[in-house]
């Protein structure tokens, strides 16, 4: 998964046709979705997946 | 700072509140010399204090004010001397 | 309070005792600071708040030079009245709170050390926290405003305030870097969750003083010159949460937080995470007040109902503690209402007698956040002095 700069490790990229990873909203498990994937857990088969949080560094002032 | 002239003044004191504005009223007021002190904060999201002094005429209300701010910080001074003095005397009851 | 004093303020300790049997009922205070010349009811008025069932009266403070022109008298205070006047004695001490009584100054002296207590006196704080990852269910506002209310150890004269107005650059001189790594292994992600796998407790001891400065500058703009543990204070004394057991965030299995929280010094006037206190309060102290002499079947009441720690019988009849305890305060104000008491007792308050407590955060020990309120205090009206 980690190819590329940030956007292709997260975000889809087309011309690698690679998909994007998503975590299982029961089980946890991450799960690659390429385009016409089903919407579903390979490991519990739940049907409800949630995109990864970004990894660039987000700053919040502590008030 | 603005003022009427006289033995009658108004300073303006910037970037002051209550902490500042009551201890002086308060210094002023016990100095028999000063007829009138007091202090008003114009508005309360502005950080400016107005400090009105009237003296008898014996002194002008700059000294008077002067003399105050003087005093309260020597009362500071002999308040922290006074403070290390009952610290010692603490430590010294428990042992 | 046994100096000796000159001028028109006598200090009459012996005051009290001097009362002899049926001495009018002011007579008996404590003078701590009489002004000559002044009639004893007012003498009452001027030092002691006296207190009613429902209100109390004569709360007024006479600080003016001129308050008894009337009567002829000054009651005018110089400096060197205040030095004879003033007097402190600790109570209670440790590392955490001091409590001790502050006598012979005005109200508005001992409120302005309150204030300057409460929101003038500098520490360090976690300002602002920059998130690597954070997947826990806490969001990362949330998170950040948790962190700024931890009370981090660290000695704020080593630090300078940051001109954040000035846009000027975090450096080891103004900035303490933490970092923040917890993860929870409940069981490996790609297992089946929140089922008996429990959770994990992120608590403030995870946070970890990072001396060579933040680990990420391109992201965090900060860049430290020199390590701030090669300074001895810091090395000896390092950076630490002052409480380790301040829960952050629970994690449960496969989730993590990894930040980089920044400290910087400040003051709780611009946020209360700011302030080195819990709080600093300060109460009148309090008098129970005989007003006749008592002997017999009332006297027998009154050490029946309130024990020996409130009264006593003394050669000359019934005796009131120096200081009654706090529980007993309020039964004595109510009794003191009612048709049968109210010409024999009184609850009342020393009006220049405050009973001073500051209770750190555990940042600053108590007794030197009251010194550097005094520091802060004095050279606010040095100040004033400087600008005319």
């Amino acid at each position: 998964m980690n190819q590329g700069g940030t956007a292709a490790r997260y975000g889809y990229n087309a011309a690698t046709g690679e998909g994007v990873w998503y975590v299982c909203g029961e089980c946890g498990a991450e799960n690659k979705v390429k385009p016409g994937d089903t919407i579903q857990c390979r490991e519990c088969g739940y049907r409800i997946l949630y995109k990864k949080r970004t990894r660039r560094v987000v700053q919040y002032e502590a008030r | 700072m603005t003022g009427e002239g006289g033995n009658t003044y108004t300073f303006v004191l910037e970037d002051e509140d209550h902490t500042i504005g009551a201890t002086l009223v308060d210094v002023l007021n016990q100095r028999g010399d000063v007829v009138f002190a007091g202090y008003t904060i114009p508005h309360p999201s502005e950080r400016k204090v107005q400090l009105c002094v009237q003296t008898n005429g014996e002194i002008s209300p700059q000294q008077a004010l002067a003399a105050a701010a003087e005093s309260l910080s020597s009362m500071c001074a002999s308040t922290k001397v006074e403070l290390e003095r009952s610290l010692t005397a603490f430590k010294e009851s428990l042992s | 309070m046994t100096r000796s004093s000159t001028g028109k303020r006598k200090s009459s300790k012996g005051g009290k005792d001097g009362a002899s049997g049926s001495a009018p009922a002011e007579t008996r205070l404590e003078r701590d600071f009489a002004v000559s010349g002044l009639p004893d009811y007012l003498e009452a008025q001027r030092t002691r708040v006296f207190c009613g069932a429902e209100s109390n009266t004569s709360a007024k403070y006479f600080g003016s030079a001129h308050s008894y022109a009337t009567h002829g008298v000054s009651n005018s205070k110089t400096f060197k009245d205040f030095e004879e006047g003033m007097s402190i004695r600790v109570r209670k001490l440790n590392e955490e709170m001091m409590e001790f009584d502050l006598i012979g100054v005005s109200p508005s002296f001992a409120n302005a050390l309150r204030r300057i207590l409460i929101s003038e006196v500098p520490t360090m704080a976690i300002e602002h926290v920059f998130f690597l990852n954070n997947t826990s269910t806490i969001p990362d506002e949330v998170v950040a405003h948790r962190l700024g209310l931890i009370p981090i150890a660290a000695d704020p004269s080593m630090f300078s305030y940051r001109g954040d107005a000035a846009g000027e650059a975090k450096n080891e001189k103004n900035t303490i870097v933490l970092k923040l790594r917890a993860s929870c292994h409940g069981k490996k992600p790609g297992g089946k969750t929140n089922q008996g796998n429990g959770y994990g407790k992120v608590k403030s001891s995870e946070l970890k003083w990072v001396p060579a400065g933040s680990e990420i500058p391109e992201e965090t703009g900060v860049n430290f010159t020199s390590s701030q543990d090669t300074t001895p204070e810091l090395k000896s004394n390092p950076v630490r949460p002052v409480h380790e057991d301040i829960l952050i965030a629970k994690l449960s299995a496969g989730q993590e937080i990894e930040l980089e929280a920044h400290c910087t010094k400040g003051t709780g006037a611009e946020h209360a995470k700011w302030s080195p206190v819990a709080t600093a309060w300060y109460r009148l102290c309090p008098e129970v007040v005989l007003l006749q002499d008592m002997a017999g079947g009332a006297a027998e009441e009154l050490l029946e109902t309130f024990g020996s720690s409130v009264f006593s019988m003394g050669p000359s009849g019934l005796q009131a503690a120096q200081e009654p305890p706090l529980e007993c305060l309020e039964r004595i104000r109510a009794l003191s209402a009612e048709d049968e008491w109210k010409d024999k007792l009184q609850l009342r308050k020393k009006k220049e007698h405050y009973i001073f407590t500051i209770e750190s955060t555990g940042v600053v020990p108590p007794q030197e956040l009251l010194r550097t309120a005094l520091d802060i205090l004095s050279k606010k009206a040095q100040g004033i002095v400087l600008k005319l």
